[in-house]
């Protein structure tokens, strides 16, 4: 499961990229699945992807997640320039359709991890710049707290409630109506 | 594997917090609630200026109902101060104000004290009176409350400065008066003789009439803001830069009374007008020599409301980035024209005259939070 993306991509005639996980692991990308990342993408721009880029902030097993979600996201994002040019043609449009209901499923699925995996996600894709994948795990996060009251807040995320019951007491009367 | 360290999540809890709808400020309130560091970064300004540049469009809040009240369409929750509610009636809502008016319409507008009210911060002002409106039995007025700050992006300016726009017609006098905050006086009247004459006209079985302005609130497009008069078929200009008056006709076509004044998206003039079962959007564009209306959208009503909400036509109750449909099932409908959606609004009020939508963020610097985000002495909130 280690190296995602080294067999197929090889015989393409793309430039590949070297990431390095924290954990010593190659990578091996094309460079319009590389440049999702922000981060990357200035790496390449200034020169200095020979050797590999070393990612220490990112294990082997969230780099491989990221690299997935950047794969079918590249895809995506080269897809949109295609039809770009073929516009009112309906049968792209449909086509063009069917793709984006089939990256919300990917989307959706990708999002079924456990919740350290996911605060990795969120790590990663803030480090690496990458803004879909920040959009979608932190909204994901976003969506859990919705509507929970500040207990079931820290017992869902572990917090030790440090307000003192003055502060409490000031919030509340302030903003009565958001706690009814 | 060890659960993940908290401090994992704090340092992005920020972009968390960035993707909370802002429709839904009571789940934000709640998560200030949670820890020290939490409210800290709710609180803060600089989180709340990100919050609002995240969203860009405020959201709509609630409405305020003439005599009723303000009935929420979000988790925020307020309640119109009982001196407002009753004995005045609400004029118009802007940039995080509400405009209220000491009289009731039915009585003449001879000596009228106007509030303003800051549903989040819940302040309330009494504006300095208004100098006596000239021919006070003949005449009618209608008011318009906006931000005074130059360049603003009206994401955080409801306690800014502001201008309250006075328009008065009747047939022997037609002007308007500014207030502003920042000189704290309502400025001379600038007249316009030119309309009263306009005002005059004959309809059919009512012989000669003087038209007067409806009580729909005012649209403000670019620099000027416009006031539907009561025949509709034709719109009071004030320009705010050069303070000058002018008539719009509106194309000559026939809607259920009343229609409703909006902006359109490409920030034109634009009104919005019932006929049997479809939704007709118009737009001022410019044209060969001057502007001209144009019909931009019919929208189907079955698409968006239920059948038996529409077996009559409905009642327009007024537009502002939303449409306010009354229906004849008793439900108040808001249509969003940009996703074309229809909400229904929580209570059943029975017929309102109009309903002024309040959209603003709600982002509160909660008085308890620690300072080290704030400058000293800030109060600001959006």
């Amino acid at each position: 499961m280690a190296s995602a993306g080294s067999g197929d991509e090889k015989a393409a005639a793309a430039a590949m990229i070297t990431l390095i996980s924290s954990d010593n692991e190659k990578f091996e990308v094309t460079e319009a699945t590389a440049t999702l990342s922000q981060t990357i993408r200035h790496m390449i721009e200034d020169g200095c992807t020979d050797g590999g880029v070393p990612l220490p902030n990112v294990t082997s097993k969230i780099l491989a997640r990221v690299i997935e979600y950047c794969k079918k996201h590249a895809t995506a994002a080269a897809g949109e320039e295609g039809s770009s040019s073929s516009f009112s043609d309906a049968a792209f449009l449909e086509v063009d359709r069917a793709f984006l209901e089939e990256l919300e499923e990917f989307d959706d699925a990708f999002l079924e991890v456990d919740r350290a995996t996911l605060f990795d996600l969120i790590l990663a894709a803030n480090y690496l710049d990458i803004k879909g994948l920040l959009n979608l795990t932190c909204q994901k996060v976003a969506d859990s707290v919705k509507g929970k009251t500040p207990e079931q807040i820290r017992e869902m995320y572990n917090i030790v409630n440090d307000l003192t019951p003055e502060e409490e007491a000031e919030i509340r009367r302030e903003t009565q109506w958001a706690f009814e | 594997m060890a659960p993940p360290p908290p401090e994992l999540f704090d340092v992005l809890v920020e972009e968390v917090f960035l993707r909370f709808p802002p429709e839904d400020p009571a789940s934000l309130l709640r998560a200030a609630l949670v820890c020290k560091r939490w409210h800290r970064l709710v609180s803060g300004r600089h989180f709340r200026r990100r919050f609002r540049g995240f969203h860009r469009t405020p959201p709509m809040l609630g409405a305020i109902v003439n005599n009723h009240g303000f009935v929420s369409t979000s988790s925020f929750r307020c309640q119109v101060p009982a001196e407002l509610l009753r004995g005045c009636m609400v004029l118009d809502a802007r940039h995080g104000r509400v405009l209220f008016h000491s009289v009731s319409w039915a009585s003449q507008p001879r000596d009228p004290t106007l509030y303003l009210w800051n549903p989040i911060s819940g302040e309330k002002l009494e504006l300095p009176k208004l100098p006596l409106v000239l021919d006070p039995h003949r005449g009618s007025s209608n008011f318009a409350v906006l931000c005074a700050a130059a360049g603003c992006n009206h994401l955080d300016c409801s306690h800014g400065p502001f201008l309250v726009v006075a328009v008065v017609v009747s047939r022997s006098e037609t002007f308007a008066r500014v207030y502003s905050s920042e000189h704290g006086e309502w400025s001379d009247p600038t007249f316009a003789p030119h309309i009263n004459d306009s005002l005059v006209k004959v309809v059919e079985g009512f012989g000669e009439i003087i038209d007067s302005l409806d009580l729909m609130p005012g649209v403000l497009v670019g620099d000027a803001v416009y006031f539907l008069l009561h025949t509709m078929d034709a719109v009071l200009q004030f320009n705010l830069t050069t303070r000058e008056m002018a008539i719009i006709h509106l194309p000559d076509t026939i809607y259920s009374r009343p229609i409703a004044l909006l902006a359109t998206e490409d920030g034109n003039l634009g009104f919005a007008g019932t006929k049997e079962r479809t939704l007709h959007l118009w737009s001022r564009v410019a044209g060969p020599g001057e502007e001209t209306w144009s019909q931009s959208r019919v929208i189907e009503l079955e698409k968006l409301l239920p059948v038996n909400a529409i077996k009559r036509t409905p009642i327009m109750l007024g537009s502002v980035g939303v449409i306010f449909l009354y229906t004849c099932d008793g439900g108040i409908y808001s249509v969003d024209l940009k996703s074309s959606k229809a909400r229904e609004m929580p209570d059943r009020i029975g017929v309102p005259d109009y309903v002024v939508p309040f959209m603003s963020f709600c982002t509160p610097a909660l008085g308890a939070a620690p300072t080290d985000e704030e400058p000293s002495g800030s109060t600001s909130s959006a």
